[in-house]
């Protein structure tokens, strides 16, 4: 295969780092430094040609962007001619380039992160071993993950698979026609492949993040890949993937040993690992993730993760925070009050369910749907609704979210 | 059967989707009905509603037929 940058059956994109290469040489008149997301390819010039300029850049769909265009005469390619292999090498050297996204909050607003290159790049490992390697996109490209994996395909000249948002069956024929070998995904995106009823041979590394998946689903998967290496990573938007666990017994690499400490059960992360954000609370150099661990071994540093301390729900790996999915149920004026929480679910890991207390019974689940689902992504629409007489508080008062 | 048609009908009412074909035990949740991970999370609450069972624990329901099986048990 000639180097095979990007496949994306859905769009019809079938792009070789020869295709890549050509494009980013096309003179370009305007570059502006917000990236609205349409075609999974335009997406990927767009941020290598920030890159390049060592620019700083945005996701559009992050809401806070203060837009910026540059106009050229044509696009500066100090690389014109030296081929991809030096276009890549000189992007690693990149210092001023900062790419911002919106992790989910915890409370309110969605906070800003700028991630640097060496953030981002922290765990890509590059090698001649990874030169054939095929990865399958499973997670929305814009997202964290979904960088990190255009980042360990991209430094490797490897190619990459769109597999996000296709059917079962579309993946299936996807990971076999383009010999995918590595894909990581969300434990839900896992438990859909199934039932078994194929084995796909070539897969090499099945990397999964979040919440566990249950032995019996993973012995099914390692039926349907008798070849694959099963790895558990421990990532989030504000930190990028930081541990590495082959089943639920995370360990810290020697590099970044000194910068994990566990206080009260706690995961605190040192602030050099962390985007840099002015919304981020760091205290005294560190940053408190809210997730809580059990330790099994101090030495050498070994733990689980247990749950969140705050109120984030996990739904198929996408968080959700509830108080904003209440306040925007609580616009409506029949609504008197609402509680918002998650219910363990087999298939999503957590299921998003929503108790409202009406005025009248003037609104329907049908209506309260399609009211949240013009204004929220999918994930975070309640999946079942009640009517309920009144919301129960705990003994402190909050709304008890379990 | 016609109970858990009618629950696979609220989920799709419920969610402003909808399916023309007829619904029967080969048909399959993804593929014909176009289920997503999110739809199929609500139906297997209904279904665990109504049957105390719940069809997705070990990952392996794929038409109605299947979940027919798993709710007769």
């Amino acid at each position: 295969m000639d180097g095979l940058f990007l496949i994306d059956i859905k769009e019809g994109i079938h792009r070789s780092y020869h295709d890549l290469f050509e494009d980013l040489n096309q003179p370009v008149y305007q570059f502006s430094n917000s990236i609205e997301y349409k075609n999974i390819y335009e997406l990927y010039v767009q941020l290598i040609r920030s890159l390049i300029l060592d620019e700083t850049i945005t996701f559009k769909e992050t809401h806070f962007t203060s837009e910026r265009a540059i106009t050229f005469q044509s696009f500066p390619n100090p690389y014109y001619g030296e081929g991809l292999a030096y276009y890549i090498k000189n992007i690693r050297q990149r210092s001023n380039w900062k790419l911002q996204m919106a992790t989910s909050g915890t409370t309110g607003l969605p906070k800003k992160v700028y991630h640097s290159f060496p953030s981002l790049t922290r765990n890509i490992k590059m090698n001649v071993h990874r030169a054939d390697d095929v990865w399958g996109l499973a997670y929305n490209p814009t997202h964290m993950a979904g960088m990190q994996v255009f980042f360990q395909a991209f430094l490797n000249q490897n190619a990459i698979i769109n597999l996000f948002g296709l059917s079962r069956t579309q993946i299936f024929s996807c990971i076999q026609e383009y010999s995918v070998s590595h894909i990581s995904a969300t434990p839900t995106f896992y438990r859909l492949l199934l039932p078994a009823t194929e084995v796909f041979n070539k897969v090499k590394q099945i990397t999964f993040g979040g919440e566990k998946l249950s032995e019996g689903i993973l012995q099914n998967l390692k039926g349907m890949f008798p070849n694959a290496k099963f790895t558990n990573v421990y990532a989030s938007t504000e930190a990028g993937a930081l541990f590495a666990a082959s089943g639920d017994q995370f360990t810290i690499s020697e590099k970044i040993k000194s910068f994990v400490k566990i206080v009260e059960n706690e995961l605190w992360l040192h602030e050099s690992l962390i985007a840099n954000s002015p919304d981020l609370q760091i205290q005294d150099g560190w940053y408190v993730t809210g997730d809580m661990v059990q330790v099994t071994s101090w030495e050498p540093l070994e733990f689980q993760f247990v749950s969140r301390k705050n109120e984030m729900i996990n739904i198929g790996g996408s968080k959700v925070n509830p108080n904003e999915v209440e306040e925007l149920i609580l616009e409506n004026a029949a609504v008197t009050d609402v509680k918002v929480f998650g219910k363990p679910n087999s298939l999503m890991g957590t299921i998003l369910c929503a108790d409202i207390v009406l005025q009248q019974n003037t609104l329907s689940e049908k209506e309260i749907k399609a009211f949240l689902k013009e204004r929220l992504p999918d994930y975070k629409v309640p999946r079942i609704i009640k009517f309920v007489p009144a919301i129960t508080l705990t003994s402190t008062g909050k709304k008890s979210r379990i | 059967m016609d109970k858990i048609i009618s629950i696979i009908n609220r989920v799709l009412e419920n969610n402003n989707k909808s399916y023309s074909g007829t619904i029967t035990e080969t048909t399959s949740l993804r593929n014909d009905i176009g289920f997503d991970s999110l739809d199929l999370a609500e139906l297997t609450v209904n279904i665990e509603e109504e049957y105390g069972v719940d069809i997705f624990e070990n990952g392996f329901v794929e038409t109605v037929g299947d979940i027919m099986k798993k709710t007769s048990k």
